[in-house]
């Protein structure tokens, strides 16, 4: 399997290529719920996050809510 | 006697609104925002740490949505381009919820908004269709253009974020107050009990503030002081105040003293 470079929260990652956003998350070991991805500065929509396919150079953000004023 | 807070097309029946940041623990702060009695809470958002553990607790499973109203802020954003993101991030994450705190700093020392592009970015939100809760300073003119580019909650500051200073001009927010037609809510710079209510008593709508409760040395203690001291400023408000006097007037009459 190949790895691709991308950008994530500001910190380059390599990750297996043709991930979508679920297998991607698997991938960091993070939990798929409450939480929401940009990619390319575009909201991913969780209706849309399995047929969004990650590719080389691309740049996510992973964002939740935390405790704020 | 029902004394709801419309914003939007929202009702609301308690008039303070807390933040859930700085707190010890995450207990103390959901024991301290549920004694505040407060309907709306704040929050930030924030990258994920990607080292993290995956079972690592989310501030939404502890301070519920089906709870509260949850209003997303755009702390930390110096533009109106990061606000915009940030607040389009929020209402994915919350499942489509547009109701959003926007706040632009201009600079990291003072953390005073940075108007001219917070009037931007509320222009470019309402475009976007949220419904903003804007944070400003007190500025009468910006307070007017922010309410005409469609905000449905004016918040100037009382003092700098986090100073707890309380009101520090109080002729400023009064003019605000009567000026506006959407909910004004004093939001930071509170520091204890009687600078909410003393906001309540100037005809705001609401208060919103979190150090004063996260930083007290009880914060729960503290909380209950605060949803009493708004509710306190709001009958006073109500009720209407006695006129000023420059003299002393007796409140007993003078007529039938003894020895007169």
């Amino acid at each position: 399997m190949n790895n691709i470079q991308v950008s994530i929260n500001a910190e380059s990652k390599k990750i297996p290529e043709n991930l979508n956003i679920p297998q991607l998350l698997n991938f960091l070991k993070l939990k798929d719920d409450l939480l929401v991805v940009e990619l390319n500065e575009e909201v991913v929509m969780r209706a849309d996050w399995e047929t969004s396919i990650v590719g080389e150079g691309d740049k996510l953000e992973i964002v939740k809510a935390i405790g704020g004023g | 006697m029902s004394d709801s807070l419309r914003i939007g097309v929202r009702e609301f029946q308690s008039r303070l609104m807390v933040g859930t940041g700085k707190y010890a623990n995450d207990q103390l702060a959901i024991d301290a925002i549920r004694e505040s009695g407060a309907n709306i809470v704040t929050m930030a958002i924030r990258r994920v740490n990607l080292g993290q553990n995956k079972d690592e607790s989310n501030i939404l499973e502890l301070i519920s949505p089906n709870e509260f109203t949850i209003l997303p802020n755009t702390a930390g954003c110096y533009t109106a381009d990061e606000s915009v993101r940030t607040c389009k991030l929020a209402r994915e994450l919350l499942g489509g919820h547009s109701l959003v705190k926007l706040e632009v700093i201009g600079d990291k020392n003072t953390l005073l908004p940075d108007m001219s592009e917070t009037l931007k970015a509320a222009k470019d939100l309402v475009k976007e269709g949220f419904e903003v809760m804007v944070y400003c300073t007190d500025d009468f003119d910006y307070a007017v253009a922010l309410e005409d580019a469609g905000c449905v909650a004016v918040m100037p500051l009382a003092a700098p974020i986090g100073s707890g200073r309380g009101i520090e001009n109080p002729q400023a927010i009064e003019a605000i107050v009567q000026k506006i037609q959407v909910p004004v809510i004093v939001d930071a710079g509170i520091g204890t009990a009687s600078d909410a209510t003393l906001a309540m008593e100037l005809g705001c709508d609401g208060v919103l503030l979190n150090t004063a409760i996260a930083g007290a040395q009880n914060p729960v203690l503290m909380a209950a002081a605060m949803r009493q001291a708004v509710k306190a400023g709001r009958s006073a408000y109500l009720a209407g105040r006695m006129t000023k006097s420059n003299q002393a007037v007796a409140s007993s009459p003078t007529e039938g003293v003894i020895n007169s």
